[in-house]
């Protein structure tokens, strides 16, 4: 026994070494280092200062890291409602349909989940393009032309049209997640409930719904830690224009430690960002949490 | 009572529908336009085109050197995908099945805190020890902290996985003597393809549209990913609707071709609870 014991203590960790070297070659080393530069100022050749609090006093006293935060969790949070939501409604209304007409329609909505966010973004360049764009040609073509604008340019449609192309994104994933759940609500209890004479809404509220929470939280959970990262797609739509309209932390984070040469802000400002994610993604947890169900 | 449940079958058939068009056309689109030459764009921009204009692929492969770009991706992702597979396998076995004390905990914990740091907050320290370690210029510059920024959802999902294994089974092995490693090679490593392909299919479109870490690692170089290629061409011609069409087939058909491969077990993978909180 002892000897079998001693075995398996020697295999787990040749198992985790090699994920767990590059978990801290990628993440923790970085971001230890990441949390010590954020109380200094460098710029990368002289020495470096210790300031202590200083970065993060300038933070909260600048308008456009202000903003940026605003940006960043903004779209996230709202990405995150319109996506489940809607993933959510698709899969119930798929659900209904059955499970081979299902399956085609499932798998086409998930479709853009697949296609990286840097040419997500890129197709919607063609969609919101001012004269040539799909979304302005269509509109003129049903004689809404009034409403044709110049959707990324235009201060007040510019963060909407970022959420709506975050929410096209990512609406695949709760959809197939929520999918997948329905399916495993054994029929046994609708039945019973149909028995009961509740309707298709009833079943769906008191019954499909309640059981599939976790579920639900789980595609919040998903679709929130996606909608964080916004780099690529603020990046390629707009670089956070107009006029800094769209910034996004990572975007100005960039610019404030490789254009800037300021190391030691863009730190603090990783720091600021990261706890805020945590933060969101804590309330995030507590609202969803409820018993699970074993069925 | 029946006529009004078809009523609304119909309803949410059509909504659903107009959900399936919103999300092709831009697809479609993108597909169309990459094969109508430029003067035909403008005329007839909704159209089939009139005559394939196959030398956009041409263009955006050779001159806007794509096809450059394209080499270093699949060289790039395809490896980094290989080890986080590999790796991500064997540390998931090992917090599922063999659950040393303390151990397993402490490396539970640290899966826990990397999953919830944002990579912004990792990029530039990052690139300042990568520098320091002169590892600034080639493939290991993206190919090192892709791997480890694949390995956290990737050990979760693994994990998960392998607790849905009965006990009974592993049990049952030992008791005929299988040694630990052989319970490994014979009983899960047999099972776990839908895993894999969830895992696969995750990191390998996550890598693969990579941007951020690939701009600023390789800013100064020539050397880039196939983003990097579509943003400089983007830049370069941003007028030229067909061969940038066409590049932007050139990267989605091989994501196209993977899920199309790996979907059956993807969907496998998902309802068999591979992705739990």
């Amino acid at each position: 026994m002892g000897k079998k014991k001693k075995d398996r203590i020697l295999l787990s960790v040749v198992f985790l070494l090699p994920a767990y070297i590059f978990l801290f070659f990628a993440f923790l080393i970085p971001g230890i280092w990441n949390m010590l530069l954020s109380f200094q100022e460098w710029d990368g050749f002289n020495e470096k200062e210790f300031v202590f609090l200083e970065n993060y006093k300038k933070a909260f006293s600048d308008a456009l890291f202000l903003r940026s935060l605003r940006n960043s969790v903004g779209i996230a949070v709202l990405t995150m409602i319109g996506a489940t939501l809607l993933g959510l409604l698709l899969a119930m209304m798929i659900y209904r349909l059955g499970k081979k007409e299902g399956a085609f329609y499932r798998l086409i909505i998930f479709m853009p989940s697949m296609i990286p966010v840097s040419i997500i973004g890129l197709l919607f360049t063609f969609v919101f393009n001012s004269d040539m764009g799909l979304l302005n040609q269509l509109l003129r073509l049903m004689g809404l032309e009034n409403f044709a604008t110049a959707w990324l340019e235009n201060a007040s449609t510019v963060l909407p049209s970022i959420i709506f192309v975050g929410t096209w994104r990512l609406l695949g994933m709760p959809m197939m997640l929520c999918f997948v759940a329905l399916l495993e609500v054994p029929s046994a209890l609708l039945e019973a409930g149909k028995i009961d004479g509740a309707t298709y809404r009833q079943q769906m509220m008191y019954i499909l719904l309640p059981l599939i929470k976790p579920t639900i939280g789980l595609s919040m959970l998903f679709v929130l830690l996606n909608a964080f990262k916004t780099y690529d797609l603020v990046y390629v739509l707009t670089k956070g224009g107009p006029g800094n309209i769209s910034m996004t932390v990572p975007i100005y984070m960039q610019k404030t430690a490789f254009t800037y040469s300021k190391f030691g802000y863009s730190s603090t400002m990783g720091v600021l960002m990261a706890a805020m994610v945590i933060f969101i993604v804590w309330i995030t947890k507590r609202a969803m949490k409820g018993e699970s169900y074993e069925f | 009572m029946n006529s009004r449940r078809n009523v609304t079958d119909w309803i949410c058939r059509m909504i659903v529908l107009c959900s399936v068009l919103v999300t092709l056309y831009p697809v479609i689109f993108v597909s169309l336009t990459s094969l109508k030459a430029t003067s035909e764009f403008y005329s007839n921009i909704w159209g089939i085109p009139r005559d394939f204009a196959w030398s956009n692929y041409y263009s955006a492969w050779i001159s806007s050197r794509i096809g450059f770009y394209f080499r270093i991706s699949i060289i790039v992702v395809g490896t980094s995908v290989f080890m986080i597979l590999a790796f991500g396998a064997l540390a998931g076995y090992a917090l599922s099945r063999l659950r040393v004390p303390y151990v397993s905990a402490m490396a539970a914990a640290i899966i826990v805190v990397t999953q919830l740091m944002p990579l912004e907050s990792v990029i530039m320290p990052l690139y300042l020890m990568m520098s320091k370690m002169k590892l600034l210029n080639g493939y290991l510059t993206l190919i090192l902290p892709y791997i480890g920024w694949g390995m956290p959802m990737t050990i979760l999902i693994f994990k998960n996985y392998f607790d849905t294994i009965p006990r009974e089974l592993m049990e049952a092995a030992r008791i005929d003597g299988c040694s630990e490693m052989q319970c490994f090679v014979k009983i899960a490593m047999p099972v776990m393809k839908p895993a894999t392909a969830t895992n696969a299919i995750f990191n390998f479109v996550g890598l693969w549209g990579e941007l951020l870490w690939a701009s600023v690692s390789t800013a100064t170089s020539r050397f880039g990913t196939l983003p990097i290629g579509i943003i400089s061409f983007k830049q370069q011609f941003s007028t030229d609707w067909g061969p940038m069409s066409a590049a932007i087939c050139i990267v989605i058909l091989p994501l196209v071709l993977l899920f199309g491969f790996l979907q059956k077990y993807f969907v496998q993978g998902l309802s068999n609870g591979a992705v739990k909180g």
